[in-house]
């Protein structure tokens, strides 16, 4: 009994130590201007490189993905194979980035003379963070400024820099859950309540005409769109009607993001 | 069993893994079950760092914003420990 006592008191005292060390190292986080947490995002953006480079190689050896077929054929034949679609693989991956470069090329030229941003990648998963937010691979070194925004290359403003590193920024979604922003759809002024993954929603009065397909704009951010109107649900015994906006871009698929200065 | 028999210790390892990895690169609901499953069955100090490391990671510090995940792992930590002495002695 005692025995147990004493152990547990050990094993509390170390607990203490550790939550204090803990709240230090958040505090200390603080007081330096995020000095930990911008080595700590230096290194998810390490790792997305190596995970990106395995996950390639993998693929491209055909190792998970035809190995049953590649032993039902001869040798040379299956070796010219797993060439070919390596190289289809990897054309296939080049098409799809230069497909959407290509969209950033469009809209940097459909804005007005004068703007300068710029194309960074995108180097998290969307889904990994409980705040809405996600990691880009530029930062202060390349001119990325708190407040920028982040354009789609539909040119849908998708959130602001909220916090940048030497090499990586943080971005938080237009849409982050508890996030609410002024709107206008049609004539009709809205307050959007993001909900996460581009998706927000909002009460508006029941005689006002929105339709499905309409574009969101914000005046915050110089009358940029935001979204679409997904979704429209009204009751005749409510005087309102619940409007669902969405982003017409899939977050999650997201590669590459135009930054806007936020002088722009 | 003792929560300090080596099959237990390779169960806190991997769950502390599986919490700290799913910190970057998996669904943010991830990390969170590792700690509720470590803090409920463990005196786990893990609870606090994977904590530590999400907010670092993905709190925007615009405005002030509260740090969900460490304040959660502090909680569930300390709220956890008379139910572990109660129910999981050594």
């Amino acid at each position: 009994m005692m025995n147990s006592y004493r152990q547990n008191k050990s094993r509390n005292g170390r607990l203490l130590v550790i939550t204090t060390l803990v709240v230090f190292l958040f505090a200390l986080d603080i007081l330096t201007g995020g000095s930990i947490r911008h080595l700590l995002r230096g290194g998810v953006v390490v790792m997305a490189e190596w995970s990106g480079r395995v996950g390639a190689s993998i693929k491209g050896s055909g190792l998970l993905a035809t190995r049953a077929s590649l032993e039902a054929k001869n040798r040379v034949l299956s070796e010219q194979l797993t060439q070919y679609e390596e190289r289809a693989g990897g054309f296939e991956a080049l098409r799809t980035e230069n497909e959407e470069l290509r969209a950033l090329v469009h809209l940097i030229e459909s804005l007005p003379s004068g703007t300068e941003g710029m194309t960074a990648p995108v180097v998290s998963s969307i889904r990994s963070s409980p705040y809405g937010t996600f990691l880009i691979g530029a930062g202060d070194s390349d001119g990325i400024a708190r407040g920028s925004l982040v354009l789609t290359s539909g040119g849908f403003v998708v959130g602001t820099v909220t916090d940048t590193g030497a090499h990586t920024a943080v971005v938080t979604e237009v849409f982050a859950p508890s996030a609410t922003i002024e709107a206008i759809v049609g004539s009709a002024s809205i307050s959007a309540a993001g909900s996460g993954g581009g998706n927000a929603r909002a009460s508006v009065p029941r005689a006002l005409s929105i339709t499905v397909g309409q574009p969101v704009v914000a005046p915050a951010f110089g009358q940029r769109p935001i979204g679409i109107v997904g979704n429209v649900a009204s009751s005749s015994a409510s005087a309102s009607q619940d409007v669902s906006i969405v982003l017409p871009v899939n977050l999650a698929s997201l590669k590459y993001v135009y930054i806007l200065p936020v002088r722009n | 069993m003792s929560i300090f028999s080596p099959s237990e210790i390779k169960i806190r390892f991997t769950v502390a893994a599986i919490g700290m990895l799913g910190a970057f690169f998996a669904p943010w609901w991830v990390p969170l079950i590792c700690m509720i499953v470590l803090a409920l069955r463990y005196p786990a100090w893990e609870v606090f760092v994977i904590g530590l490391v999400v907010d670092l990671l993905w709190l925007p510090s615009l405005g002030f914003q509260i740090p969900i995940f460490l304040i959660a792992g502090l909680v569930l930590v300390w709220i956890c420990a008379p139910l572990r002495s109660q129910f999981l002695r050594p």
